[in-house]
C-alpha cells in the first residue's frame, strides 16, 4: 500500500512539472499582448517598452517560466496585469467562494445519489426504478442554470426564504452557508442525476455476478447481498464519476456564479481571459490542474482502499 | 425417507417449459449424478431445488427436503435454508468469490448468518469451527491464512473455499454444478476425493450435476440422464453403466469416448520448426531499485510439425501452452530461439507466414463478431492473399469451404446467433480452412462442447486433415481426447516439454512421473458390460 502511494505520488509530482510547461507555452503564444492591450491602441513605443519591463515580459521565456513557477512555489504568484493587486490574494477570496460551494453541490449530489441509486438497483426494471430513471434523465437533460433560476423565483422571490444572490462572506457561518444553499442545489442536481446512474448501473452490473449467487446461495436476502457483497464492489466507477464531478464543480460553475452574482474562480477567469489578465489566468489554471491531479490521486488511493487486487504486490 | 425427494417438478421460464414431469431423490450419504448435454435442464433443477431460479420463472410439482416442500416456502424461510440446510458448489471458481473480501470473512459469513439466535455458539468457538473446516477442505489456516483475498489463491483452492462456504453450516443436502469442469485432472481429482470424503464424514446426500460420464463413473452410487428437461433414464450408477437402456444415454457413453479414425498419410519433410524458443516475463520488481526478476514462461522449447502430422500438445493450465501458441501464430514475440514456418521466420504482423496458418480456438461464442454476415466472416482471411478472389470465385470457395465442414452453402447468409456451439465451432473450422493453409492450431478447440457434438468435431477434423493435405496442432488440458486425433504427442509442464512420442505409447506407457500423474488422475469412462468393468477396477466391490 505505501509503495503504491508512493508510485503514485511520483506520477502526480512528473503530472504537475509536465502540466506547468504545457500551460505556460499554451499562454505565451496566445495571440494578445497585455502591455499593448492595457495601453490601448495608441500607446507610444516607449511607454509600451517600459510597461513590459514593468510587467517582467522583457525577459526570456525560460526566465519568465523559472520566475513564475519559484514564484508560485513560495506562494508569490506576482501581481495582476490589470488590477496591479497580488494575484494570491485574488484566487484566495475566489477560492473561498468556489471551493466551499464545489464541496457542498458535490455532497449534496452524493446524499441525493446514493439513496436513489440504491434504491432504483434493488427494484431492476419495476415502477421505482422506471421513475428513477425518468427522473434522472430530466435531470441530466435540463441544464443547470434552468435549475438555478427556478430556485430563485420559487424560494427566494415567491417564498423569501433565501436571498436571489450575493455572497455576503463568512464572517457568520450560517449567512455564508444559507449564500450557497440555492447555487450548491442547481449544481448538485444534474451531477446527482449521473450519479445515480453511473451507481444502478454498476450495482447492476455487479448483482449480475457469479459471487453475488454464491452469496445468495449462503442464505444471504436480496437486500443483504446488495449491502455486504454489491455496493462497494460497485463503487469504482461512481469513484471515478465523483472525481472527475468536483474538478468540474470547482471552475465550471461559471454559469451558476452568474445566476447568483457569486465572486467565484469561474467568473475570476472569465474576466481575466477577457481583460488578458495572463498572470491570472495562467495561475488559476495551474491552481485547477493541481487540484485535478490531486483529486485524481485521492480517487486512486481510494481504489486501492477498496480493492485489494490493486494494492497487493505480484 | 430420503433428503431430497423431486417430485414431478415442472419448471417454465417466461412460459418455455424447461424441466418436465422430472423426479430424483438423493438420500443421505448418498452421491447422485445429474447429467446430460448443455441446455437439458441439469443446472435448472439445482437452482429450482435451491429456490434461486431466474426471473420470471414458474415451478409446479414438489421439491421436498426433509419432508418439507420447499416450493411452498416464502423467501425469509428460503434464505434460513439456503448455506444452512443445503449448501451449494458452483461451477466458476475464479468468479465464485468475492474479489474485495477475505476468504475467510467469506466463509465465516455463511456461519454468522445463520447463527443469529443460537446464543450457544460463541465467537471463539466459531473461530475454531471456521479454521477446523478450512482445514478440512484442505486450506489449513497455518499454510493458507484465512485473510488471504480470493486473487491470490489458485483455482483448485478457490472452489476449495466455495466448498468451505457451502458445508460450514454442515448442512444435509449439498448441491455440486459441473464443480470441477473449470479446473485441471490433477486438481479435478483431489476436489473429486474431497466431495466423495465429505459425503462420507458428514453423512451428506450430494446432488452432482456434470456433463462429464467419466467424473459420474467415478463419483455417483446412481444416475439421472436429463435430456430436453426430462429424465430419459435413472438408476444405480452401475447397472446404467453395464446396460445403458435409453438410446440417448448409449448415444452419449459412445460419443465420450469417441475415437476418431485416423487414416495413415505419408508424412514428408519439416513444415514448422520451433528451435529454442524462450518466451520470460518481467514482473514486479521487488524493491526500488532491484532488478525485475523474469518470470520464463517458456523455456528453450524445440520441436518440428512435418506437413500433414497430426500433433497433440498437452499440459496443465500455467504450463506455457498458450504462450507458445501466440508465439506460434506471431502474437507475441519471443524472447529467444527462432520459429519458421516453411523455412520463413514467422514474425508479427506477415501475411506470407499467416497464410499459411490459421487458428481455431475455445469459444465459440465469443470468436466471432455478430453483427457479421457468415460469410463475411469466413472469407475474412482473405485479405492475407495478394490476389484475393472476387465475386463468383469467392462465392465459390466460401460454398465448398462451407460443404467441406457440412454445412449448407446458404448458411453463409445468415448470421452467427442463428447457430449453434457446435455449428459455430465449425464455421470457425471454415474460416480456417478456406485458404488453404498447411497448419491449423487448434486451440481447446472442443473443450465448450458437448460430448457428442465434440465427437463429430473430431471426425471432422481428422477427416479435414489428409483431405487438404493439413498438418494440425491439437492443443488440450486433458490427455483423453487427443488420443483419437493425433499421431504423435508433446506434453508440457512449467514451459518446458516434458515428453513427446507417439500418441498411444506415451499415454500407455510415460515415462516422466508429471504424465503418469495426468493419466492416474483424468477420470475414465468405463466400458460397456459388467466384466470391462471390473476388469478395470471402477467397481471393485461388484
Amino acid at each position: 500500500m505505501w509503495l503504491f502511494a508512493l508510485t503514485r505520488l511520483t506520477s502526480l509530482a512528473i503530472s504537475l512539472l509536465v502540466a506547468s510547461v504545457v500551460i505556460f507555452l499554451v499562454i505565451e503564444v496566445a495571440p494578445g499582448d497585455p502591455a499593448s492591450y492595457m495601453l490601448g491602441l495608441n500607446a507610444q513605443a516607449d511607454t509600451l517598452a517600459a510597461l513590459r519591463a514593468e510587467l517582467g515580459l522583457d525577459v526570456s521565456r525560460p526566465e519568465r517560466y523559472v520566475t513564475w513557477i519559484t514564484g508560485m512555489l513560495s506562494g508569490d504568484f506576482g501581481l495582476s496585469y490589470t488590477y496591479r493587486t497580488p494575484v494570491s490574494q485574488m484566487i484566495a477570496d475566489r477560492l473561498w467562494v468556489s471551493l466551499p460551494l464545489a464541496v457542498y453541490a458535490l455532497a449534496l449530489a452524493v446524499l441525493i445519489a446514493f439513496p436513489a441509486g440504491l434504491f432504483a438497483a434493488a427494484r431492476r426494471g419495476r415502477a421505482g426504478d422506471i421513475g428513477v430513471m425518468a427522473s434522472t434523465q430530466l435531470g441530466i437533460a435540463l441544464p443547470n442554470f434552468w435549475f438555478a433560476m427556478l430556485l430563485v423565483l420559487v424560494f427566494a422571490i415567491q417564498l423569501r426564504w433565501f436571498s436571489a444572490g450575493g455572497f455576503p462572506g463568512w464572517e457568520s457561518l450560517g449567512a455564508g452557508i444559507k449564500a450557497l444553499t440555492l447555487p450548491a442545489i442547481a449544481l448538485a442536481l444534474p451531477q446527482a442525476a449521473i450519479l445515480t446512474r453511473v451507481l444502478r448501473s454498476s450495482l447492476l452490473d455487479t448483482l449480475d455476478e457469479d459471487y453475488i449467487r454464491t452469496a445468495r446461495a449462503k442464505g444471504l436476502t436480496r437486500r443483504q447481498t446488495l449491502w455486504r457483497h454489491a455496493l462497494r464492489n460497485a463503487m469504482i466507477p461512481v469513484l471515478t464519476i465523483i472525481g472527475l464531478q468536483f474538478s468540474f464543480l470547482l471552475a465550471g460553475a461559471i454559469i451558476i456564479e452568474q445566476v447568483f452574482f457569486l465572486p467565484g474562480l469561474g467568473r475570476l477567469i472569465f474576466q481575466s481571459i477577457s481583460q488578458r489578465d495572463l498572470i491570472v489566468v495562467e495561475s488559476v489554471v495551474m491552481l485547477l490542474v493541481f487540484a485535478v491531479i490531486l483529486v485524481n490521486f485521492l480517487v486512486d488511493l481510494a481504489y486501492a482502499a477498496i480493492d485489494p487486487r490493486l494494492r497487493t504486490q505480484r | 425417507m430420503s433428503l431430497l425427494d423431486i417430485r414431478a417438478l415442472g419448471v417454465t421460464i417466461r412460459g418455455i417449459p424447461v424441466l418436465h414431469d422430472l423426479s430424483l431423490s438423493v438420500a443421505r450419504g448418498e452421491i447422485v449424478a445429474l447429467t446430460g448435454e448443455s441446455g437439458s435442464g441439469k443446472s435448472m433443477t439445482a437452482l429450482a431445488t435451491i429456490g434461486l431460479l431466474p426471473q420470471g420463472a414458474a415451478t409446479s410439482g414438489q421439491i421436498l427436503l426433509d419432508g418439507t416442500d420447499l416450493l411452498t416456502l416464502d423467501e425469509a424461510q428460503m434464505c434460513a435454508r439456503r448455506g444452512n440446510a443445503m449448501g451449494m458448489v458452483f461451477q466458476e471458481p475464479m468468479t465464485a468469490l468475492n474479489p474485495l473480501q477475505t476468504i475467510g470473512r467469506q466463509v465465516g459469513e455463511t456461519l454468522r448468518l445463520h447463527r443469529a439466535g443460537e446464543t450457544s455458539l460463541s465467537s471463539a468457538q466459531a473461530d475454531a469451527l471456521l479454521a477446523e473446516t478450512l482445514a478440512r477442505v484442505g486450506l489449513p489456516p497455518d499454510r493458507v491464512p484465512p485473510d488471504r483475498y480470493p486473487h491470490q489463491l489458485s483455482g483448485g483452492q478457490r472452489q476449495r473455499v466455495v466448498i468451505a462456504m457451502a458445508i460450514i453450516r454442515r448442512p444435509a443436502l449439498l448441491i455440486a454444478d459441473e464443480p470441477t469442469t473449470a479446473l485441471d485432472v490433477t486438481t479435478q481429482a483431489r476436489i473429486l476425493d474431497l466431495l466423495k470424503g465429505l459425503v462420507t464424514d458428514y453423512d451428506m446426500g450430494l446432488l452432482m450435476i456434470t456433463h462429464d460420464l467419466a467424473v459420474v463413473a467415478r463419483m455417483a452410487d446412481r444416475i439421472a440422464v436429463l435430456r430436453k428437461g426430462e429424465i430419459v433414464e435413472q438408476g444405480a450408477a452401475r447397472d446404467v453403466f453395464r446396460q445403458a437402456g435409453h438410446p440417448y444415454t448409449r448415444a452419449l457413453f459412445d460419443a465420450s469416448g469417441h475415437r476418431a479414425t485416423l487414416p495413415k498419410v505419408p508424412q514428408r519433410g519439416p513444415l514448422l520448426r520451433v528451435q529454442d524458443v524462450s518466451r520470460d516475463y518481467p514482473m514486479r520488481r521487488t524493491g526500488l531499485f532491484r532488478p525485475r526478476p523474469v518470470f520464463q514462461a517458456l523455456k528453450g522449447i524445440s520441436f518440428d510439425i512435418r506437413r500433414g502430422e497430426r500433433l497433440g500438445l498437452v499440459g496443465e493450465s500455467g504450463s506455457g501452452k498458450s504462450t507458445l501458441i501466440r508465439a506460434i501464430l506471431g502474437l507475441d514475440p519471443i524472447s529467444g530461439g527462432q520459429i519458421t514456418l516453411d523455412g520463413r521466420p514467422v514474425r508479427a504482423g506477415d501475411p506470407a507466414t499467416r497464410r499459411h496458418m490459421q487458428a481455431v480456438f475455445q469459444d465459440p461464442y465469443s470468436s466471432f463478431n455478430p453483427r457479421h454476415s457468415v460469410a463475411r466472416l469466413i472469407s475474412e482471411p482473405f485479405h492475407l492473399l495478394e490476389d484475393p478472389p472476387t465475386g463468383a470465385a469467392r462465392q465459390a470457395a466460401i460454398a465448398e469451404v462451407m460443404t467441406a465442414v457440412n454445412m449448407s452453402p446458404k448458411d453463409a447468409e445468415k448470421y452467427i446467433h442463428a447457430f449453434s456451439g457446435g455449428q459455430r465451432q465449425r464455421i470457425a473450422i471454415a474460416r480456417a480452412l478456406i485458404i488453404r493453409p498447411d497448419l491449423i492450431l487448434f486451440d481447446e478447440a472442443v473443450s465448450a462442447l458437448d460430448v457428442r457434438v465434440r465427437a463429430q468435431i473430431l471426425d471432422l477434423i481428422a477427416d479435414l486433415s489428409p483431405r487438404y493435405g493439413l498438418a494440425y496442432l491439437f492443443v488440450r488440458h486433458d490427455l483423453s481426447v487427443v488420443r483419437g486425433v493425433t499421431d504423435r504427442v508433446l506434453v508440457m509442464q512449467a514451459g518446458e516439454i516434458v515428453e513427446q512420442g507417439p500418441t498411444g505409447q506415451v499415454l500407455e506407457n510415460p515415462a516422466h512421473p508429471y504424465i503418469r500423474e495426468l493419466v492416474d488422475a483424468a477420470p475414465r469412462l468405463p466400458e460397456f458390460g459388467a466384466q470391462a468393468l471390473t476388469q478395470q477396477g471402477v467397481w471393485d466391490d461388484a
